[in-house]
């Protein structure tokens, strides 16, 4: 009997520890939205595959991208857009698709790039083809320090 | 000691599925902007347990610019497995080393002596199916090559691998047992207009092949070709003419930090411009072609096409 009421007591406790000692708390962490913001240079340049980045003088070109939309290039390079202009993310918070809109052109140009993290730094990825479609271009752009 | 690793290759050797590449039909000739067939006569011979799941890989070497991956037909014929159709291998699969299987081949067998081999690749395609082998299945395959040349008349050396998705590029059972591949001789498309020779060196060379006024090219120049005036100098510019499509000619014949050659791969030195900002063209025009020379810093030593007095040309065109 007393056997009986000590299994009792003892598997009670196990349930009490089971229901309580274990609750699950879901921490949310808002996912940041991603300010590109700022100017932006070449770090690395690939053609077909091939690094380009020592081939020609990248080092001048900037792309700034404001917080009001607007984009503008200075000392441009062949890229998905030549000329100054407005920008749109298709999702702030995970964005992975840009359209530029080029100041006098009636038809924007959408672009997909990546946003990876590398060496602690937030780059920017864009692959595109401004003159025949089988070139294919890789620019790496990394946030330049203000 | 010796015997022990002996044995334990000839070991791991009746393990491998053996691909054998026995030849390669191809014809003596091609006319631009046509279908040519390249056969493929190949065999294996599965010598352990059998393969499940298991894809043939060909590879053939094409110039860039015939886009072959998308312009070609691969079909294969078998003894007592029937026929089928092969596809293009997708780009996420890998082939060796954590690269896909165009680079991988590129890495581990080159282009074949072909010269600029950035203008060719591997195109690499498999068995629509994935088949179970048993083993000691000997096969006979025939894969037929369809490809459609590019516009320009070209000449390149052919290339051929054969493999399998179960071993890919793996050494395990003896180099060249699972793989082979194969390079051939100087393929010769005809046609009219400039002909791209990735056979012979070039004492100058644009690169990509196909480009807009809009890319980024790369004029390179060779020393190591012919002897040529430039051959003790050290700095070399570019000076070139740019025609646009309403007949207007833009100069930069200016030799400064910008239109001077910075080393390239080799001995050769090259300048790589955005056509449409080197020439500075209007808004609304676009160019057709160039001409150019390499000069010294001075302007008064040139050199042109097969070191003549006539400048390199190198039309604008995608296709």
């Amino acid at each position: 009997m007393i056997f009986s009421l000590t299994r009792t007591v003892i598997l009670g406790a196990l349930l009490t520890l089971l229901f309580c000692g274990c609750t699950q708390q879901d921490m949310l962490v808002e996912e940041p939205v991603k300010d590109i913001a700022g100017a932006w240079r070449i770090t690395k340049a690939v053609r077909n595959g091939i690094d380009i980045t020592t081939y020609t003088d990248f080092s001048q070109f900037r792309l700034h991208f404001d917080a009001n939309k607007q984009y503008t290039i200075e000392h441009p390079m062949p890229f998905v857009v030549t000329k100054n202009g407005a920008y749109e993310l298709n999702d702030p918070k995970y964005p992975f698709h840009i359209r530029f809109s080029e100041n006098g052109s009636a038809q924007p140009l959408r672009s997909s790039f990546t946003y990876p993290v590398v060496n602690g730094k937030r780059n920017l990825v864009f692959t595109f083809s401004p003159g025949c479609t089988a070139n294919t271009y890789v620019y790496t752009l990394e946030k330049v320090n203000p | 000691m010796k015997k022990y690793t002996y044995a334990l290759f000839l070991f791991l050797a009746l393990l491998a599925g053996c691909v054998f590449l026995e030849g390669v039909d191809e014809p003596t000739g091609a006319q631009a902007g046509t279908d040519i067939t390249f056969t493929m006569h190949t065999r294996i011979d599965v010598a352990d347990g059998g393969r499940s799941n298991v894809r043939l890989i060909i590879g053939f070497l094409a110039p860039r610019g015939w886009e072959a991956t998308a312009n070609s037909t691969v079909t294969f014929t078998t003894t007592s497995f029937g026929s089928g159709k092969m596809v293009p291998v997708p780009a996420s699969v890998i082939g060796d080393k954590g690269q896909p299987w165009p680079a991988a081949l590129k890495a581990r067998f080159g282009m074949g002596g072909n010269y600029r081999p950035d203008e060719l690749e591997w195109v690499v395609f498999w068995t629509e199916q994935t088949y179970n082998v048993a083993q000691g299945v000997k096969q006979n395959i025939d894969v037929k090559i369809v490809t459609k040349a590019g516009a320009d008349p070209t000449r390149f050396k052919t290339g051929y691998f054969l493999g399998t998705s179960s071993e890919g590029l793996s050494d395990v059972f003896g180099t060249n047992n699972v793989y082979k591949c194969q390079f051939k001789s100087c393929f010769e498309v005809g046609g009219t207009g400039d002909v791209i020779d990735f056979c012979n060196p070039q004492i100058g060379a644009v690169t990509p092949g196909l480009a807009t006024d809009n890319d980024l090219i790369t004029l390179s120049f060779d020393p190591q070709v012919v002897q040529t005036p430039l051959n003790a100098v050290a700095d070399i510019y570019c000076c070139a003419k740019a025609y646009t499509a309403d007949g207007q000619v833009l100069e930069t014949c200016v030799q400064t930090p910008a239109s001077q050659l910075r080393p390239y791969t080799g001995n050769r030195s090259a300048l790589t411009i955005w056509p449409r900002a080197f020439f500075n063209v209007p808004d609304g025009k676009t160019l057709t072609k160039i001409e150019y020379f390499f000069t010294d810093a001075t302007g008064n030593i040139r050199v042109g096409y097969g070191n003549t007095a006539s400048p390199f040309v190198f039309t604008f065109k995608c296709q």
